[in-house]
């Protein structure tokens, strides 16, 4: 319903992109930032200094072929109310960083990307409390690294884990940390985030109980908290089946793995 | 989508950069406008100054993942400045709510369905699905705006989701 609203809505709305892009100040706009854009990639002093550091690097390879060039890096899933995601390089350092909500959107800044992981960590959070979008006397923290390098992941993990520890006791001492579930979301949860404004993890996590008691719907479950949540998946477990202690998102059938939404697969 | 990313790229010159995020934006910075001046001819020329001012002054916006909200603010300040210059030469008309979307002049097809779909809703279920649909509102917003608590609003709208289906589906069977 929510699509067909939007779908009326959009086709209410006139299109002037063309008389924008015709419009003497947009061409002007484009005119001035392409030409500096090329005058930058042709300039003969900068090419110069661009070979001669390409020159340096290729000699350094030649002299020291000892370091391999490495392209691995994780993907880091972080839910505290805002949701979002940071991709993190063998350096430690930020290649991408997305919002998974429209609250994660408020808080990710393109300028963080290059910088370490522990600075940009902190620049969210302090963004999030920033905005009041962060419950200072009582919030969950749900966090999860994928990688197809297990070493990698494994370092970054103990990296991500080790630095929410910082956070809890120098900005967030009420803040409680769950292992949760990453991935790219699926179309279901994408809807579902989307509809109700909660984060992806706390979707994924009504998506399981609901796989276990049928009975259950989005709209029993949605404005529950988080422990609240947890506590109803262990005691809606039929008897037997806890054996010791189990995560919350320890099962493998739930949420989809990876594949069709282009998403990394779970590990 | 990440508008940030998107400025980013229109601010060195791309071009299908500025056209993802005029496509992302359009919507809810046309009913912003809208929704202030009640008259889609006005709301037109507004929406169109919104998109000129936006390339201006694009270097004076911070990236913080705020560009919605930013060119909101500028749609909504010139549809304010309209309707306050128009006022001085006719009365405002104060007959319909703040929030609604409807125009009083030249409406679309599309317009006159989704402004019959929202009609079966009380004004503030209107409200409600009319900022977070149609505004990209969240509804942590919408709460503190009407202050009203949070699941009461998640509930109204998902209530007002279900009606206007039920309504629609009597329509499609109807028409």
């Amino acid at each position: 319903m929510k699509k067909r609203i939007k779908d009326l809505a959009d086709q209410g709305v006139p299109d002037f992109k063309d008389d924008i892009k015709s419009s003497d100040t947009y061409l002007t706009f484009m005119a001035e930032r392409q030409s500096e854009t090329r005058s930058w990639r042709f300039n003969p002093n900068k090419a110069f200094s661009g070979l001669a550091a390409a020159m340096v690097i290729l000699l350094a390879f030649i002299l020291f072929p000892t370091q391999e060039t490495s392209t691995q890096s994780s993907t880091l899933y972080f839910e505290i109310n805002p949701s979002f995601m940071i991709e993190l390089d063998d350096a430690d350092t930020v290649s991408d960083v997305d919002g998974l909500n429209p609250d994660g959107n408020a808080i990710v800044d393109t300028s963080m990307i290059g910088t370490p992981f522990e600075d940009a960590m902190d620049t969210l959070i302090d963004n999030a409390l920033d905005n009041d979008l962060i419950d200072t006397e009582r919030s969950d923290l749900l966090y999860d690294v994928l990688s197809e390098n297990d070493e990698l992941k494994d370092r970054h993990l103990a990296l991500v884990e080790s630095k929410l520890s910082d956070i809890q006791e120098s900005k967030l001492p009420s803040m409680t940390m769950h292992r949760g579930i990453g991935g790219a979301p699926t179309e279901a949860e994408q809807e579902i985030v989307d509809t109700y404004d909660i984060g992806l993890m706390h979707a994924r996590l009504i998506g399981r109980i609901m796989s276990e008691d049928e009975t259950k719907t989005i709209e029993d479950l949605v404005d529950k908290s988080m422990p609240e949540l947890m506590n109803e998946l262990d005691e809606g477990m039929m008897p037997g089946q806890n054996n010791g202690p189990r995560h919350p998102f320890d099962d493998e059938d739930f949420p989809p793995r990876g594949g069709d939404n282009g998403g990394p697969p779970h590990e | 989508m990440n508008l940030d990313k998107l400025v980013k790229r229109f601010k060195s010159g791309d071009e299908k950069a500025f056209d993802a995020l005029y496509d992302a934006t359009k919507t809810p910075v046309y009913y912003t406008i809208l929704r202030i001046t009640k008259d889609q001819s006005l709301s037109e020329d507004i929406m169109q100054e919104t998109y000129m001012q936006m390339i201006q002054k694009i270097d004076q916006y911070e990236a913080k993942g705020q560009f919605l909200a930013w060119i909101k603010t500028i749609a909504k300040n010139k549809a304010l400045n309209k309707i306050k210059a128009r006022s001085k030469e006719t009365p405002a008309d104060t007959s319909a709510p703040e929030w609604r979307i409807s125009a009083k002049t030249s409406k679309s097809d599309a317009q006159y369905r989704l402004e019959k779909m929202l009609k079966i809703l009380d004004e503030e279920a209107q409200f409600i699905v009319v900022r977070h649909v149609l505004l990209n509102e969240t509804f942590k917003s919408i709460a503190e705006y009407l202050d009203k608590p949070l699941g009461t609003v998640l509930w109204k709208y998902r209530e007002s989701l279900k009606k206007m289906k039920r309504e629609d589906g009597g329509d499609e069977k109807t028409d």
